[in-house]
């Protein structure tokens, strides 16, 4: 078995386990079929705790590439708020301004990037 | 990779190699190849991070659902290389079942048209021209569902469908109000809507052409057959004239500008016949 499959038959074994509601609600995002079942999900989840970081994180992603890119880039600017050293969400916000024809924009918060933990 | 983006951003709203659902799968495909190094040298850095907890895990935190996605795309975009356009086809329809996303509809679409599943790819390309994308491709997706209402309306045949014909004209409508067509798309556009007898329509498409360029023969010939359709026969010999002075010997432009000549004589003598 892969360790894909593998983590998410762990994902499956963790929610009949029981989880925290947030988490569980989380969890159960990771294990949709259908991406717009994900979204509702890590919205439930925003709500059940506004400080669920990987949900906040995972929902940009779902957003984005689900082509809602206001709400992705709203979302990741948040984001970008509270963690301000997190690569991964200046990277998303860089690639949104560019799905967005605001690649100059894009390129801005790339070079920040650069700056604070070096080129590639 | 932004850039590339925009690129592809660009390519797609000129609607250069639109018709193509191999150009565009190709596309897909060459967008995840630059997609994917970027989720590499993210999570790369994690290793070099152990004192950010949390920050540098793109790589490892993609969620599974949309990783399913990319598998099905990726296995699509192998299929259409080989030829086999019908199975790339249920690989895109699976992912796009999945993950409603509007390019992810118009590749769908795309390919059912190309396996002449025209009521199906009607039905897609529909979604593909309302449904949000990560790519700015809406024009493509209304261009392509215009041409699929149209062959589907069937004007040349004996049962022409009016449903189809007016749905073919509101995708051409709402293409139109986006603006700044390819010249590829001005034209197929402008001439449904001149076989759909909406002829300001067919103008409004040519005029905003015609402003970003002024000689393309194209263009003219297009002015000069929605004003002969219309029956405005001074513009149609006005166009008609200004085809022949960059192509002397067009025989459309010869046979309107005559046709033309002769509804404004019959006119003149009172024996004009509509258009």
């Amino acid at each position: 078995m892969s360790d894909w499959l593998l983590a998410l038959d762990l994902l499956e074994e963790a929610v009949e386990a029981g989880l925290a509601p947030d988490d569980e609600t989380y969890a159960r995002a990771l294990l949709a079929q259908r991406t717009p079942r994900a979204v509702d999900l890590l919205k439930q989840v925003q709500v059940l705790n506004p400080n669920h970081h990987r949900a906040r994180d995972m929902l940009a992603k779902m957003l984005l590439a689900l082509g809602r890119l206001n709400e992705a880039r709203v979302r990741l600017e948040v984001v970008a708020e509270f963690y301000p050293r997190d690569v991964n969400t200046k990277a998303l916000l860089a690639v949104v301004h560019a799905c967005r024809h605001e690649v100059a924009a894009g390129l801005v918060i790339i070079d920040a990037l650069e700056s604070d933990v070096g080129p590639e | 990779m932004l850039e590339f983006i925009d690129q592809i951003n660009r390519a797609g709203a000129r609607g250069l190699e639109a018709n193509d659902a191999t150009a565009l799968m190709d596309t897909a495909t060459r967008l995840l190849e630059q997609l994917l190094p970027l989720r590499e040298a993210i999570a790369s850095t994690e290793s070099d991070a152990a004192g950010r907890a949390n920050q540098f895990a793109f790589g490892a935190r993609i969620p599974p659902v949309l990783a399913r996605v990319f598998a099905s795309v990726t296995k699509g975009a192998f299929m259409l290389a080989f030829g086999n356009v019908e199975a790339a086809a249920t690989q895109v329809g699976s992912a796009v079942e999945v993950h409603p996303e509007g390019a992810l509809y118009l590749f769908h679409g795309m390919l059912l048209r190309e396996l002449g599943q025209l009521d199906e790819a009607e039905k897609t390309l529909r979604l593909a021209a309302k449904t949000p994308s990560v790519l700015d491709w809406r024009r493509i997706a209304l261009w392509q569902a215009a041409h699929v209402q149209w062959e589907l309306a069937g004007m040349e045949s004996a049962a022409p469908d009016p449903v189809m014909k007016d749905r073919a004209v509101q995708s051409v409508r709402t293409l139109a109000a986006l603006g700044r067509l390819a010249p590829q798309m001005a034209n197929s556009a402008a001439r449904i809507a001149i076989g759909a007898e909406e002829f300001d329509l067919a103008r409004s498409i040519i005029a905003d052409w015609q402003r970003r360029d002024t000689a393309d023969p194209r263009a003219l010939r297009l002015r000069m057959l929605v004003e002969y359709a219309a029956g405005a026969y001074g513009p149609a010999i006005q166009a008609a004239d200004a085809l022949l002075a960059l192509q002397p010997d067009d025989a459309e432009a010869l046979r309107v500008k005559k046709q033309s000549r002769q509804q404004l004589r019959s006119i003149g003598s009172g024996h004009g016949d509509p258009p």
